[in-house]
């Protein structure tokens, strides 16, 4: 169907033609605008409480991890060094008796088969408690069991038990017996027992009877490793005892309040500084230096100084009257009068503090990679709030700090989060900080009748110097 | 700018209004509502049966507009831009409750033998012609002669077939004859002192 001067005319008619929508339209436009910004920023909002929260629970999975395997490594050190008898009385001296059996029956019947089967016997009962696997290789007239004179410990007349040696390489190889190479050689310090008076420094070598590695003197050998590494870490931490870090941070800024009608007088044709408002959600900025110390181990305290910045959008139908207005009006006490109520507009805020935060720090993990939860206290100096008007026709307004201020000079904020740093060389760390900061106060005066207890969530990222 | 307390917003070109309202000025937006909010409430007069419904749809298509200003590529005008989301938002609405309008083939049409100028007649009346047209009629009708679509562009944009789209617009053309010779014949017994 070919287009033709009937549905031209109708095309004409309806060109140029207009029609006035009611008013409640632009509001319902402007409503459902509003809404979805705020939707928008409590969804930002939503997402840094989870990265927060993500974070704090990442932290405590790797300090539970963390701490299971701490537990779990030392748990067979110390059962082996206490059946081993290194170091405790009790121990040494339970492990002193199991070795005096050996001896006993190795001088008793030294040449014979039994006191050989005895000795593997004794010697394996022995070895299972302190190494699961082990056994006696053969007699010493076979050669098989060698004694060897340490000059350097043949002096010590004590009664300790050195279990000391976990020697991997093969010393002697078993006739008839599968060669395998797990062979240990544990060397017992001479003990004046009348027995063994002119046994000094037996050397005793015991062959695994399995073809696979002994895993508990492997593991013996691991933890060795560890320890050395733990011992090593530990000299290394203690050189981290003082740094400092300069940092940048945003997040997301909830005035966590309910806006009144002003109880302030205000200047002339400009914003009301606190108006009829749909307040919605809004940002952070933090920009700042920080000087940390290491107070314990684990603990570590910090402080410094901050320029944060809060922003926030509101919608507000409320202005001040004009100078003419003002001037007439100067006897009135109550600035409601002195204001009108409008379309509505958008105001920014800006809030602007200086802080000084003070926080403590638990280290979960103190390693290249470390991660820290940190709580403290936040001092902060009011500045300056700036009311920037999204309509053309009405001032900008801005108030310091001061008598006449309805807002307080000093604040105090709690201050949480957790900070996942990594030492990349002796002097630098680079970390980021997801937190949390609630103002403990509100930041208008009381006398405002106005409460808020601004919250916020933000990401930081600092660059740290240690200093050695 | 202010003036009594109303917002001007022409002192801005398309440009700059566009720029504002991307970057989330509400004074902007309400600049660029201003200045096309009218023509937009005829168009969805069009494809409404009542003012509320219209406005319903404009404030719904204004949303719209200003979520989707970061997609507008500036290939086409502003107002065009404007008219098709509109066009779509009225469709949306419809579409919902599109399954009640009888939107069947027309066996046969008996289309007018000459064709009724519609010139002596007011915007309003040629308006209300419109609204009181069937519903699916209403649709075609503005799709097919105002906004300008092909019918297999109507079929797909509707769900219906082609020849649908054929007879409802037919029709719908019959209707809007016969709505105008009732009005010519209240010029020639009248004159236009009736209107």
């Amino acid at each position: 169907m070919e287009k033709g001067n009937f549905e031209r005319a109708w095309q004409e008619a309806f060109h140029e033609a207009e029609v006035s929508p009611s008013a409640s339209v632009w509001t319902n436009v402007e409503l459902t605008l509003e809404k979805e910004a705020g939707g928008k920023m409590k969804q930002r909002l939503l997402f840094y409480k989870l990265l927060a929260a993500a974070s704090l629970v990442f932290a405590m999975g790797i300090a539970g991890v963390y701490y299971i395997s701490f537990q779990d490594d030392r748990a067979p050190i110390a059962d082996n060094s206490v059946k081993a008898g290194s170091t405790g009385e009790a121990s040494s001296n339970s492990s002193v008796e199991e070795v005096q059996d050996i001896h006993a029956d190795e001088h008793a019947s030294a040449n014979t088969l039994q006191s050989e089967s005895k000795v593997r016997m004794e010697s394996e009962a022995s070895m299972y408690s302190q190494a699961d696997h082990s056994t006696v290789g053969n007699s010493r007239n076979e050669q098989l069991a060698r004694v060897e004179k340490n000059n350097s410990t043949s002096k010590s007349n004590d009664n300790n038990l050195l279990l000391a040696e976990v020697d991997h390489t093969p010393t002697q190889v078993l006739p008839g017996r599968d060669n395998t190479p797990e062979r240990y050689t544990v060397q017992l310090n001479e003990r004046p027992l009348p027995a063994l008076a002119e046994v000094s420094q037996p050397t005793l070598v015991f062959e695994s009877p399995y073809s696979e590695p002994d895993p508990g003197m492997v593991l013996l050998a691991k933890l060795a490793d560890e320890e050395k590494k733990y011992a090593e870490e530990g000299k290394k931490k203690s050189n981290d005892n003082l740094w400092t870090s300069v940092g940048f941070g945003a997040g997301s800024f909830n005035p966590n309040a309910s806006f009144t009608t002003s109880g302030q007088r205000l200047a002339s044709n400009s914003l009301s500084n606190q108006v009829n408002t749909s307040p919605s959600a809004g940002s952070s900025y933090t920009l700042g230096m920080l000087v940390g110390g290491r107070v314990s181990e684990r603990f570590v305290i910090q402080s410094g100084l901050n320029y944060l910045t809060q922003n926030a959008y509101y919608t507000s139908t409320v202005v001040s009257m004009g100078t003419l207005m003002s001037a007439s009006l100067n006897d009135f006490s109550d600035a409601q009068t002195l204001s009108y109520a409008s379309t509505p507009y958008g105001v920014s805020s800006n809030l602007q503090f200086i802080s000084l935060p003070v926080q403590v720090g638990y280290l979960i993990l103190d390693k290249d990679f470390a991660i820290q939860l940190n709580s403290g206290l936040s001092t902060d100096f009011f500045l300056n709030n700036t009311l920037t008007p999204d309509m053309a026709g009405i001032s900008k307004y801005s108030q310091s700090a001061g008598s006449d201020s309805p807002f307080r000079s000093v604040n105090f904020s709690g201050l949480a989060g957790t900070e996942f740093s990594y030492r990349f060389n002796d002097h630098y760390r680079i970390a980021i900080n997801p937190g949390m900061r609630y103002s403990l106060n509100s930041i208008y005066k009381s006398d405002t009748n106005t409460q808020i207890n601004p919250i916020t969530f933000d990401v930081s990222l600092r660059f740290g110097y240690i200093f050695r | 700018m202010m003036q009594n307390g109303r917002y001007i917003g022409y002192m801005l070109n398309e440009q700059e209004l566009i720029e504002g309202c991307r970057k989330g000025s509400r004074a902007s937006q309400r600049a660029l509502y201003d200045h096309y909010c009218k023509k937009m409430m005829v168009v969805c007069l069009r494809y409404s049966k009542s003012n509320a419904e219209a406005e319903d749809i404009l404030q719904e298509g204004f949303v719209k507009v200003f979520q989707g200003l970061d997609g507008f590529r500036q290939d086409a005008k502003l107002e065009t831009w404007m008219t098709r989301i509109m066009v779509n938002t009225a469709l949306n609405h419809h579409r919902k409750k599109l399954y009640l309008y009888p939107m069947v083939d027309v066996e046969k049409t008996d289309l007018p033998d000459g064709e009724i100028g519609i010139s002596t007649l007011q915007f309003n009346e040629l308006l209300a012609m419109v609204q009181s047209l069937p519903q699916g009629c209403q649709l075609v009708f503005n799709l097919f002669a105002i906004e300008g679509y092909s019918h297999k562009e109507i079929a797909d944009m509707l769900g219906i077939s082609e020849g649908t789209s054929k007879s409802q617009y037919a029709r719908a053309r019959v209707l809007l004859q016969e709505k105008l010779r009732k009005e010519s014949s209240h010029y020639k017994i009248y004159g236009e002192g009736k209107f």
